[in-house]
């Protein structure tokens, strides 16, 4: 227990630098940007007819805030470009990270709710949208001041936010597929699949190589059981982000499904040593399982 | 009801949240933020375990399934048709902010519990949908996601499928849905194995 309350310290109060924090602000707010940028109709589905809605409910309508009025729909889409902008700039941060996330929330599931949002999660915005309010809730970075735990918390749980990516991807292949799913024949069948769909590159050479598909299967595992371990060891990550990018190359080259959410790697880069290295200045953190600070 | 319980559990961490930020500094204030990382945690690992959605708090449940090579695999897919009766397969962006995929669950779903009179409404809609963009597409202009940031910088859906940017100069009439069901096995074998059938059909009048 008393280790347990180590590592949890360590990994949540270890002091960190405002830098770290105000990295992981200006990640979000570009990433969230980079998908509404590229979703420039999301307040149009507002006026589409309304039998494309006859599976929306009240209540999902209530839990989202959906208007229904498309003017209303385009000024709060406006309002969120300011919102994002101002907090990536650190204006009124907290404000601008709460309304931003407020009202990614309302848009994000705009793109599929009118099939109940089976894909929504893969969308981009989760980890903006919970990483916003957390930020909201922070103290807020300023530069030049010491490291301090209230720098480390927030960056630690949006870190482990976009790790859950993985590690929730992992049990939900264990609760639906059971430990069947973790077989070649499975990738194999995805390949497959995906090649009689979208004819991915690799995907019939994959197919095609027993050894291949079981090297996918435990490279998964691997990946997806230990990814939060890139939250606690600065060492895992510098392993487990690289495989990563290698393992979503893999994906759109033998499934071409492609991750929008994946720029929020960058989350697990050191910024704070970057930047010191950059300016010549030691900027290491406090030995690790000090006494917690607040 | 069960959209308001999930309501609530996001309520719950902004809750959390803010009494983090009220709380003075010191015991408390930790205090305050060990609750909130806590329920962030148990509320992450609930929804994981149970696997029962609650965006954002959610399921990552994308290709949790065990994909069989021997079973069939059916899309629909959209068709326009132009005043010489030819069919030009409607490009994915075109009826964006929903991407093609999700309209083809959306037509699997909903479109055949509706009456005659609605069916037209919402065909008669996506064909105004698909007329659009195949003018955006025939003046060589980006359409959907690609309008403000371009091809090369835009994110792009999670599921890349081919385009269809290559469009009649003429406008489209008509529109049809299509079943198309394959095998992948077989169609390795056979690539004439497809199956192509027609569910619906719009014209203009």
């Amino acid at each position: 227990m008393r280790r347990l309350r180590e590592v949890w310290n360590d990994v949540f109060f270890r002091p960190a630098s405002p830098i770290d924090l105000t990295a992981v602000r200006v990640l979000l707010v570009v990433q969230a940007f980079w998908i509404l940028l590229s979703r420039p109709d999301l307040p149009e589905l507002t006026a589409w007819p309304a039998e494309f809605w006859m599976g929306v409910s009240g209540f999902t309508r209530l839990r989202f805030g959906l208007t229904g009025s498309l003017f209303l729909e385009r000024a709060l889409f406006g309002l969120l470009h300011v919102a994002l902008l101002a907090a990536g700039l650190g204006l009124r941060s907290r404000l601008s990270c709460l309304v931003s996330a407020i009202l990614l929330y309302h848009f994000a599931p705009v793109e599929e709710i009118i099939v109940g949002m089976p894909h929504t999660f893969f969308g981009g915005l989760t980890v903006p949208v919970l990483g916003l309010f957390v930020l909201s809730f922070a103290e807020i970075p300023v530069r030049g001041r010491a490291a301090s735990a209230e720098y480390r918390w927030p960056v630690a749980l949006v870190q482990l936010l976009f790790a859950f990516t993985y590690f929730v991807a992992g049990i939900a292949k264990l609760y639906h597929g059971r430990l069947g799913w973790f077989t070649a024949e499975t990738i194999r069948g995805f390949a497959l699949a995906h090649w009689s769909m979208t004819e991915p590159p690799w995907a019939l050479w994959v197919a095609d190589h027993p050894a291949v598909c079981w090297t996918i299967v435990v490279a998964t595992a691997l990946l997806e059981f230990l990814f939060p371990l890139a939250v606690v060891s600065p060492r895992a990550a510098a392993l487990l982000v690289p495989a990563a990018l290698l393992f979503h190359v893999g994906i759109v080259n033998t499934m071409r499904i492609f991750s929008p959410g994946l720029p929020l790697v960058l989350l697990f880069v050191p910024w704070a040593r970057l930047v010191g290295r950059a300016r010549g200045v030691d900027t290491s953190e406090a030995p690790r399982y000090g006494r917690p600070q607040c | 009801m069960d959209e308001l319980a999930r309501l609530a559990l996001l309520l719950v961490f902004v809750g959390l949240g803010l009494k983090c930020l009220r709380s003075a500094n010191g015991e408390a204030r930790r205090r305050a933020v060990n609750v909130f990382l806590g329920y962030t945690l148990v509320a992450s690992g609930f929804v994981a375990v149970t696997q029962r959605d609650a965006w954002p708090f959610t399921t990552y449940t994308l290709a949790a399934f065990r994909a069989r090579a021997d079973r069939p695999v059916c899309l629909d897919e959209f068709w326009g048709v132009d005043a010489a009766g030819r069919e030009w397969r409607v490009d994915p962006y075109t009826w964006s902010p929903v991407f093609d995929s999700t309209l083809q669950t959306w037509f699997d779903y909903y479109f055949a519990s509706l009456p005659e009179d609605r069916k037209r409404t919402a065909l008669g809609f996506l064909l105004s949908r698909a007329e659009a963009g195949r003018g955006q597409l025939a003046a060589g202009r980006p359409i959907g996601y690609d309008r403000r940031l371009g091809p090369a910088l835009s994110a792009p859906y999670w599921w890349l499928v081919r385009r269809s940017t290559e469009v009649t100069p003429t406008p489209y009439v008509g529109l049809r849905v299509y079943r198309v069901c394959r095998v992948p096995e077989r169609l390795r074998r056979d690539p004439a194995s497809r199956t192509r059938t027609l569910l619906s059909e719009y014209r203009e009048r």
